[in-house]
């Protein structure tokens, strides 16, 4: 319902967020990508939750995966890969997939290049708890950098080496170390609707490409980036070619296709059995230590995302909460005015690292409001740094 | 398993080959009646005119291998849009002209019905009338991609295994013992379409169909689902966007990406079709070999509509770049110097694979319709040129704003409505679209049947399956989800 206040001048950025049409049920706003809402007004991952929730025979499913399990346990290298950021999704996979399906796994970890200390140290602890084997990989930070200055600048979105490096690179390690079952997380029908309900999502090339990569692959950001880039540089990036993943017989799946993903239930897991830490996150209320804790760079990621979208970091987790009843939507909105929407310490660390003004950051996060959102940048409040901020690495902006 | 696919002078071979290929199946591309009478499975694909097309066959010597073996052998046979017409009895497409009739059934042309255009393209559901191989497995009502301006009318209903309705409700799927027949482009459809292809590989007419139809959910809808279509501006090897034209030689508007992953991205992101553009080919007189290359690599990775131009001077272009996997062709320049090559053009290939482009550029209250990519005047106004281009035969008009192109102000709608009001063809607008209310804009104010889009997939964050969400969401927009 296009809203006739719009046109008028905002006061703030709070302020311009709060005139977006938003779902009846949780607090999404029509700027969410894939967004739809129903005649009753609610929006479409409310009603995937439902399906998810109602629909679902969890015990058929759980059957399914031990029988596909089966087939791979014992006949490899490893019985399959985990791809693994040493956040709460990762960790409680690695658990599950290690404890209860007694799987050999090989965990391989792309490091984007922005761990917090907790993060490091909660890694540290899992995989030798699991005593499972461990790879990590980070790419040259030279490139990283003019990466995230040329996706920031394309799709208003500084992380795409981390999107695309996550999905890519444990692809390329199975093909490495020819394995061909790869196991991921949550499935994202958790919080959009790329998929329909009676799509299994795979995590393939073709989920790669719809929406994990911002339209850009590797092939096309080479030549995006011009002069002085070797195409190797770009190679950590690169979904491996389809033909090589079908002749190792590939399979990439969701553990949370196959047992219902709970968040809550799981973090209480993983830190009584691998003493795993909660940590703060900008711009988000107590009680929600578990998620996002993995970059130090995540409160600048849900700033651009407010600008962009008039929803923040607090939004996304209310939302979870309301439609897993353990909130009502008063409440979400009361916290979601409080926390959403600040600017956050760490962008001045942001700014350092990719040599760029905060003048130059808004022109672009402006840019790149979604229909209708329209932002106003011009009374912003500050959020207080982390405890952590000091300990960053900051090796600034020089090439 | 293996294929045979018939070799007939008519249209998408290479991409019924590749999409058969993906499938793991064994395929052979043929014109020679023995392959023909030792064939497993046989294909008949065919883009062009019905007469021209049972003409082919009829100097190839390939009507009565055919008819031996799918009629006497009973090998399994699957027809392609054209294929699947030419088993009616007669078509009335361009005078009257008999067809194998293998089928007790007509080809005739749309019923000219209010606003609706006269050739159907886009996607589409194709609804189960009965239980077939064709939609085994299948989850809900599939859509399909169509390209086309008559249509098979079966009087024999018993064979009718599928109904669309455009306008008026035709048979666009027909089983019939061994033989089985498709309107639309399973080899450009997309997942759904594989699924298709893939069932034909492992039908067995002998063992009769049981498994029930299930409930397949279908969308009701009164209007044609409109088209949203990337536009790929091929320059020397990758991609480009322009501004007004003009090629930028700085910032991120050089270089916009790879020729054959741009598509792929577009393809698993729901776009619809596909504009792919050499657009200096014509002024840099490079001719067409250069595009042929790129989409010849592009149809072996993508699985849906491809609309190809820049560079297009002869039938023989044509003909080459519909080989090697182009569902339409787009021609300018070719057409304004010589408006016959457009009569010429569909006579051959069909008016459905016919696409003119006009360039239009704004002095002071008038339009002027431009060639060689922008920089030549015609003195011709854009909206006498397009009621031209449909009288002679064109089956669709790309109609862009030069002063709106990579500017992302929003589409030039007053041309738009103009041009889209005047001609009973499907137009496609292009130029400006800078933001998801623009998209909407081309269609309820612009009526569009199908907007072009490049800069504001290029330098937003969104996609296709983004915008179409968007569209959903406004609602009275139908779209193939």
């Amino acid at each position: 319902m296009p809203n006739p206040s719009l046109d008028k001048e905002s006061s703030s950025l709070q302020e311009s967020a709060s005139k977006l049409r938003r779902c009846v049920r949780c607090l999404l706003a029509e700027t969410h990508d894939t967004i739809v809402f129903d005649a009753e007004g609610v929006c479409n991952v409310c009603r995937n939750i439902e399906h998810k929730q109602q629909v679902i025979d969890w015990a058929a499913k759980k059957r399914e995966f031990e029988g596909l399990l089966d087939s791979y346990r014992g006949k490899y290298a490893y019985d399959c890969i985990i791809p693994f950021s040493g956040g709460k999704d990762s960790t409680y996979t690695a658990y599950t997939l290690v404890k209860q399906f007694r799987l050999k796994p090989l965990v391989v970890c792309f490091d984007h290049g922005f761990l917090r200390p907790t993060v490091i140290e909660n890694t540290e602890r899992t995989i030798r708890a699991l005593g499972v084997d461990f790879l990590k990989f980070r790419a040259g930070w030279k490139v990283v950098r003019r990466l995230m200055v040329e996706s920031l600048k394309r799709k208003g979105d500084f992380c795409w080496h981390c999107h695309t490096g996550i999905f890519s690179f444990p692809m390329q390690m199975a093909i490495r170390f020819q394995v061909p079952l790869v196991i991921w997380g949550e499935p994202n029908t958790e919080y959009n609707a790329y998929f329909r309900q009676d799509e299994q999502e795979l995590v393939d090339e073709k989920r790669f490409n719809r929406y994990i990569n911002l339209g850009i692959t590797a092939e096309d950001m080479a030549g995006m980036l011009g002069q002085g880039i070797d195409e190797r540089d770009l190679e950590p990036f690169r979904y491996p070619p389809k033909e090589e993943l079908k002749k190792l017989g590939y399979r990439s799946i969701c553990l949370g296709t196959y047992i219902p993903w709970d968040v809550k239930a799981q973090v209480e897991v993983i830190k009584r059995e691998l003493g795993w830490k909660e940590e703060a996150v900008e711009g988000v209320p107590d009680g929600y230590g578990y998620e996002k804790i993995e970059c130090y760079l995540q409160g600048v990621r849900d700033y651009l995302r407010f600008i962009k979208r008039g929803m923040g970091r607090t939004n996304h987790l209310a939302s979870i909460d309301i439609r897993n009843s353990r909130m009502t939507r008063e409440q979400g909105e009361k916290l979601m005015a409080e926390f959403d929407g600040k600017r956050p310490a760490s962008l001045d660390v942001f700014l350092k690292l990719v040599g760029m003004t905060e003048e130059e950051f808004n022109k672009i996060a402006l840019e790149h409001a979604v229909y209708p959102h329209k932002p106003d940048l011009r009374h912003v409040e500050k959020g207080a740094p982390l405890w952590d901020q000091e300990k960053w690495v900051s090796p600034g902006a020089k090439e | 398993m293996k294929v045979t696919i018939i070799d007939y002078g008519m249209g998408n071979l290479s991409s019924v080959a590749r999409a058969f290929e993906t499938l793991n199946a064994e395929v052979q591309v043929t014109s020679r009646p023995a392959d023909i009478e030792n064939a497993e499975k046989i294909v008949l694909p065919g883009v062009g005119a019905f007469g021209q097309g049972m003409q082919n066959l009829d100097k190839l010597g390939l009507i009565g291998p055919l008819t031996k073996t799918v009629r006497v052998r009973k090998t399994p046979f699957l027809g392609i849009c054209l294929g699947m017409q030419l088993l009616a009895k007669e078509s009335l497409e361009q005078g009257r002209h008999p067809g194998l009739g293998w089928v007790s059934a007509g080809v005739k042309p749309f019923k000219r019905n209010g606003s609706l255009k006269t050739l159907h393209i886009g996607w589409d559901e194709a609804v189960p009338a009965r239980p077939s191989f064709l939609f085994k497995g299948l989850k809900r009502v599939p859509y399909f991609y169509f390209v086309h301006g008559y249509h098979v009318v079966s009087d024999n209903l018993a064979a009718v295994a599928a109904t669309t309705a455009y306008g008026e409700t035709f048979h666009s799927a027909i089983v019939k013992e061994n033989i089985a027949g498709v309107q639309f482009h399973p080899e450009k459809s997309q997942e759904a379409g594989l699924g298709l292809l893939k069932n034909f590989l492992t039908w067995d007419p002998t063992t009769e169909e049981t498994e029930p139809l299930g409930t397949l959910k279908t969308n009701e809808k009164k209007t044609p689902n409109i088209r949203l279509i990337p536009t790929l501006l091929y320059n020397k090897g990758r991609l480009t966007k322009t501004v007004r034209f003009q090629i930028q030689e700085n910032g991120i508007r050089h270089d916009v990406g790879h020729p054959v992953k741009a598509p792929m991205v577009y393809d698993a992101q729901l776009a619809d079709e596909l504009v792919f553009l050499d657009f200096r080919a014509t002024t840099e007189e490079r001719g067409i070999d250069q595009l042929a290359n790129a989409v010849s690599e592009i149809s072996g990775r993508v699985f849906m509509p491809l609309t190809v131009g820049g560079g297009i001077r002869t039938v023989e272009d044509i003909r080459k770049l519909l080989l090697v996997g182009a569902d339409k062709v787009v021609v300018n320049t070719a057409a304004v110097q010589n408006p016959e090559f457009i009569r010429e053009a569909a006579k051959i290939f069909g008016s459905q694979c016919i696409v003119v482009s006009i360039d239009a550029k704004k002095n002071g209250n008038s339009y002027e319709v431009m060639t060689h990519s922008g920089s030549n005047g015609t003195g011709m106004n854009p909206l006498d040129w397009a009621k031209k281009i449909e009288a002679l035969g064109a089956g669709e008009i790309l109609l862009t704003s030069i002063d709106r192109d990579g500017t992302m102000e929003g589409y030039d709608l007053e041309l738009a409505q103009s041009i889209c009001k005047a001609v009973k063809i499907p137009v496609i607008i292009s130029g400006g679209a800078g933001k998801l209310e623009d998209l909407a804009l081309a269609f309820s104010q612009g009526l569009a049947t199908g907007a072009a889009a490049a800069s504001i997939f290029h330098f937003r964050d969104i996609s296709p399956i983004k915008a179409k969400a968007f569209l959903n969401r406004r609602g009275g927009y139908p779209v193939r989800n």
